[in-house]
C-alpha cells in the first residue's frame, strides 16, 4: 500500500511546487551610499591566491539520504581542484576546474558518479568560495539589510555581509531562489575572513542541505 | 553491484589494519591464538592536489571473533563499531554523538565473516583478493575484479618483525592517490571490555 501511495505522494508534491505564482525574486535593491566601501567589503570576503581547506560534510537529501564526508578544496585564484573522501579515506569523488565552463572529473566512485553532480558540485564551491560574476552594486533590501548584488544574465546574487564578520549569500536563477549559504563563526586566518561553519541550503524538490564544518584551513606559498 | 562492491572494499580498508600476522607461533611451535588487538594508528592520506598529506589519529581495537572498534580521534572524531554481527558509525557533532545511517552499512556486513580468515593468515581465502607475498614481512592484496581494480588497484600489508603485529598499510587507489596508516603500541590479548564495541 505504501509502495502505491508513495509516488502519489511525490508527485503531488511536484504538481504543488509547479503551481506555486510567480516570483519576485530577487527582491527589489534600494540604492544606498557608501557603495565603493561596501564592495570592497563583499570581496574581502572571499579568499584570495592559494588555499587548502578541509571541512567535514554532513549532507542531506530532498528525498531523505544522508551521509557524511570529508571534503577536500585547493583554490589558486580561478582553479578549483576538490575531493570528497569518506571518513575512512577513500576517495569518492576528485575534480578539477580551471575556469568556471571547464570542469574535468579525475575520480567519481557511486552515487558521485553522474555528470550533474559534478557541475552541480563545483557550482556550489564557486558560489562559496569566489566572487560572483556580473556587474556589482550595492544597496539596501527592504527589511533594511544591506547587499552586494551581482548579476549575470539571470543569475543574481546577493551577499548580505553581517555586523559580526560573517555573511549569507543567497542566488537566485530565473526569478527563483536556488541557494541561501549562511556562515557561522568567522574568524580571520592569514589575512582572509574564514567562516568555521557553512550551510547550504539548494532549494527546489531535488533540493539538498550541505552541513560544512571546517577541520583546516592553510593559505598555501605559491611554491607548494 | 558496483555500489555494493565499494561498499564491500571500504568495510575490507576499514579492516584490513585488524590483520594480525599469526602463523607459527615461536613458543611450542603451535599456532598461535589471538584473542584480542589495540593498537594506535596514524593515517595518511595522499592525494595529487595536497600541498601536505591529511592526517589523522585514532585507535582499533579487535577481539575474537568479530567485534571491531575502529575510531579516529582527530580531525573528526567517528567511531566504526561491529559487535554481534551488528555495525554502526558514529559521528561526533556539536559534542554529541549522531550514529551515521548512510548507505553502504549494511552491505558492510557481508564483508564481516572474512576477518576471521585474515587474522588466521588465510590471506588468500579471501575471494576479492589475489595475494602475493612481495618479500617476507610484506603481502600485497590485489583486486580479482576489474571493476575493484578501478577503485584500488593493490593494498599492501607491511608486518611487523615481531610475530603477532602489523607495522603499516599502504591502500594504493591510483598513481600519487593512497593511504597510509601506520600502527603504533600495539597490544595482543588484553581483556577488552564489551562495552568498548558497543557505544562510544
Amino acid at each position: 500500500m505504501m509502495q502505491r501511495l508513495f509516488p502519489c505522494l511525490t508527485a503531488l508534491f511536484l504538481l504543488s511546487a509547479c503551481a506555486q505564482g510567480p516570483r519576485s525574486f530577487p527582491p527589489p535593491l534600494a540604492p544606498a551610499p557608501g557603495e565603493t566601501d561596501i564592495l570592497q567589503q563583499c570581496t574581502a570576503l572571499f579568499p584570495r591566491d592559494r588555499w587548502q581547506f578541509v571541512h567535514a560534510i554532513s549532507f542531506r537529501m530532498a528525498n531523505g539520504t544522508h551521509g557524511n564526508v570529508l571534503g577536500v578544496l585547493v583554490l589558486n585564484n580561478q582553479e578549483v581542484n576538490c575531493a570528497l573522501m569518506t571518513v575512512e579515506g577513500l576517495t569518492l569523488f576528485e575534480a578539477r576546474s580551471s575556469g568556471a565552463e571547464e570542469l574535468e572529473v579525475v575520480r567519481a566512485l557511486p552515487p558521485f558518479d553522474h555528470r550533474p553532480f559534478a557541475v552541480g558540485l563545483m557550482h556550489d564551491v564557486r558560489t562559496i568560495f569566489q566572487l560572483p560574476p556580473g556587474a556589482a552594486r550595492y544597496g539596501v533590501l527592504s527589511d533594511g539589510t544591506a547587499a552586494c548584488r551581482y548579476a549575470a544574465g539571470s543569475q543574481v546574487t546577493d551577499i548580505l555581509p553581517r555586523e559580526d564578520g560573517c555573511w549569507r549569500i543567497d542566488t537566485y536563477s530565473e526569478q527563483t531562489k536556488t541557494r541561501t549559504i549562511t556562515a557561522q563563526s568567522c574568524a580571520t586566518v592569514a589575512s582572509a575572513i574564514i567562516p568555521h561553519s557553512l550551510e547550504l541550503i539548494a532549494s527546489g524538490p531535488v533540493g539538498y542541505t550541505l552541513d560544512m564544518r571546517l577541520l583546516s584551513a592553510e593559505r598555501l606559498s605559491p611554491s607548494l | 553491484m558496483r555500489q555494493r562492491l565499494v561498499c564491500c572494499l571500504v568495510l575490507c580498508l576499514l579492516l584490513l589494519p585488524g590483520v594480525v600476522w599469526c602463523q607459527d607461533d615461536p613458543v611450542d611451535g603451535q599456532p598461535a591464538r589471538l584473542r584480542s588487538v589495540r593498537a594506535d594508528f596514524v593515517q595518511e592520506k595522499h592525494l595529487k592536489i595536497l600541498a601536505r598529506p591529511l592526517v589523522s589519529h585514532g585507535v582499533f581495537v579487535f577481539q575474537v571473533p568479530q567485534s571491531l572498534r575502529w575510531e579516529y580521534l582527530d580531525p573528526l572524531h567517528s567511531i566504526l563499531l561491529m559487535h554481534n554481527g551488528r555495525m554502526k558509525k558514529i559521528i561526533e557533532k556539536d559534542d554529541r554523538f549522531e550514529e551515521d545511517n548512510g548507505a553502504g552499512v549494511d552491505a558492510m556486513q557481508i564483508v564481516l565473516q572474512d576477518i576471521g580468515n585474515w587474522l588466521d593468515g588465510r590471506f588468500a581465502d579471501n575471494p576479492v583478493f589475489h595475494v602475493t607475498r612481495a618479500d617476507e614481512q610484506t603481502v600485497v592484496l590485489a583486486p580479482r575484479e576489474q571493476g575493484l581494480q578501478s577503485v584500488i588497484s593493490r593494498i599492501e600489508l607491511h608486518l611487523g618483525q615481531e610475530r603477532g603485529v602489523m607495522d603499516s598499510v599502504i591502500i594504493v587507489e591510483g598513481a600519487d592517490v593512497y593511504t597510509k596508516l601506520t600502527f603504533t603500541n600495539t597490544v595482543l590479548n588484553r581483556e577488552i571490555p564489551e562495552g568498548l564495541f558497543i557505544g562510544p
